[in-house]
């Protein structure tokens, strides 16, 4: 029973004290500094346009440095660089519509996700479903074609989503500005995080709290275009 | 003689054994539940990860008791004349040495991220419309389970001591000696807490090295169960003392000269042999046997099958003693 005191004891202690801490005191050093942000270009999260930095996640990070009477070096890069740094404490956060599902996220710290993106099947205007049997259009490259084998589709790639006469299956984002219905089928969902550090839990906590607070706004940025 | 005659247990412990059963139901049921809750909560911690796999490996000896108590007092059959007696140490054979295993595996995990300095990120939980950092969820889930461990450890332990159930005292130790585990996984998300990502590992390394520990511990005791050691006193390495006092009382019988005894643990039962020489003019010899034989067994309710065989001379009572 000693054991279960001497337990007691130590949460007790802890109760007054503000857990958790940084391994490396990220969090002191950012408030009134530099925070280093590492950018992977991946609109509309990170839009890059001949070094004019915009998107949601660019809003989104100005928005908290600002609440850190923080400065912003921000540092553009690929994502195995950028995480790669992040892993070994050279930057403090990486942003650029990142997956909670990537394979990093046993090396980086990977945030709570703060927006669900969700890709749909819309139907074209004449046609049913868009599922099992049907065609569907995909832009080159989106994993999305894995995810309609899987529900019988047949994927056909394009390179241009907006001229496409088929059922297309895009982000709900994307089908709003190609303003194509989003009632269509849910294909697949991905959690949409940052990634902070690891280690640096009184930062990442920070973060995680800041994005609850503020993730409500992002669907509103989404339909802005990131702008 | 009987052949084919399977063990039974005295009836007073029918209840005991009953209530062992009830009782691995129960472990099953809470550590399931255990699991669940600390893979729920679990995050990237090691710590955390290595007291969840200790949680589920501690499943394990409870589930191989039920299935072994099923099956070991079944009557031998023409494949199997002995019974199935050792069922119990075969099912805690397995559930040893996988212990060992995993415990190595999660070791040398351990040390790795220790070496390769991997520093565990916890960030926030929500419940109930509160977001806090996880590893106070953490803290209160291994609690928990640390009070699971010390009420099954106590539930078990009289009951395994009355049953002379080795399997399950060892069962006992284990969801007692789980405190130890808990704490220190505690102890690693505390320290993670306070800034010393080291913390976590090394709480996972020690927890391994506990595993490891009692899985080597579990095998050495079974390994001997199956090697036909000499009936050994619960939880110690002592001989019992039940061999001496069989062959002091066969050779109180009248027409016994001489009598050398051996036995062996055969999971729950003693089985084995008594060897006399009968005196010279015995009347009756066949009979006096058939009395021997039940008088012998009844000087203790594991013994079981014993055999009395006549011999012409013995060259030694007992085996030498290493």
């Amino acid at each position: 029973m000693h054991e279960l005191i001497v337990a007691g004891l130590l949460l007790l202690a802890c109760g007054g004290c503000r857990l958790p801490r940084d391994a490396d005191h990220t969090l002191e050093r950012v408030k009134h500094g530099t925070l280093r942000v590492g950018v992977i270009r991946n609109p509309p999260w990170v839009i890059d346009s001949t070094g004019d930095l915009r998107g949601v996640e660019v809003q989104l990070v100005e928005a908290m440095a600002a609440e850190l009477n923080a400065g912003v070096a921000w540092i553009p890069g690929s994502e195995s660089e950028l995480l790669t740094s992040l892993h070994s404490r050279e930057l403090d956060l990486v942003i650029g519509g990142l997956s909670g599902e990537s394979p990093w996220k046993t090396r980086v710290a990977f945030t709570r996700r703060y927006y669900l993106d969700s890709t749909l099947v819309s139907p074209a205007s004449s046609e049913g479903s868009g599922l099992s049997g049907d065609s569907v259009a995909f832009r080159t490259g989106n994993p999305a074609a894995v995810y309609l084998r899987k529900k019988g589709a047949i994927p056909v790639p394009v390179e241009d989503l907006a001229g496409a006469q088929r059922p297309i299956a895009a982000s709900a984002w994307k089908l709003a500005a190609l303003s194509r219905s989003g009632e269509g089928a849910l294909l697949h969902t991905e959690q949409r995080i940052m990634a902070v550090a690891p280690g640096e839990n009184a930062w990442l906590n920070w973060v995680e709290q800041w994005l609850a607070r503020h993730g409500s706004s992002v669907p509103a940025m989404l339909r802005a275009g990131g702008k | 003689m009987t052949i084919g005659r399977s063990f039974e247990l005295p009836a007073q412990f029918a209840p005991d054994r009953a209530r062992a059963k009830r009782v691995s139901w129960l472990s099953i049921a809470l550590l399931t539940l255990g699991s669940i809750a600390l893979w729920l909560t679990m995050g990237q911690s090691e710590a955390m990860k290595t007291a969840w796999v200790t949680e589920v490996l501690s499943i394990l000896p409870a589930a191989a008791y039920l299935i072994a108590t099923r099956y070991e007092f079944n009557p031998p059959t023409e494949r199997f004349p002995f019974g199935y007696l050792r069922a119990i140490s075969i099912s805690y054979l397995v559930a040893a040495a996988s212990l060992s295993l995993i415990g190595l595996w999660l070791l040398v995990d351990a040390v790795m991220k220790l070496v390769k300095q991997e520093r565990p990120p916890v960030g926030t939980v929500l419940l109930l419309g509160h977001q806090f950092w996880a590893g106070w969820a953490m803290i209160g889930v291994l609690a928990a389970s640390m009070l699971v461990g010390m009420l099954l450890g106590r539930l078990k332990k009289p009951l395994a001591e009355r049953l002379h159930d080795k399997a399950l005292k060892a069962e006992a130790e284990m969801n007692r000696g789980e405190w130890i585990s808990e704490a220190a996984a505690i102890g690693g998300i505390l320290l993670i807490g306070f800034g010393f990502w080291w913390g976590d590992a090394a709480a996972a390394a020690f927890i391994s090295l506990e595993i490891v520990r009692d899985g080597w511990h579990n095998i050495r005791q079974v390994v001997g169960d199956l090697m036909d050691e000499a009936p050994t006193v619960m939880d110690r390495r002592d001989l019992e003392p039940l061999t001496r006092k069989l062959r002091e009382s066969a050779q109180q019988l009248p027409w016994v000269e001489r009598a050398a005894v051996r036995l062996r643990e055969q999971g729950r039962a003693l089985t084995g042999e008594v060897f006399v020489i009968p005196r010279a003019v015995t009347q009756n010899l066949t009979l006096q046997l058939e009395a021997a034989t039940t008088d012998l067994s009844n000087l203790d309710w594991r013994l079981y099958g014993l055999v009395v065989v006549l011999v012409a001379r013995l060259e030694s009572e007992t085996p030498p003693r290493m």
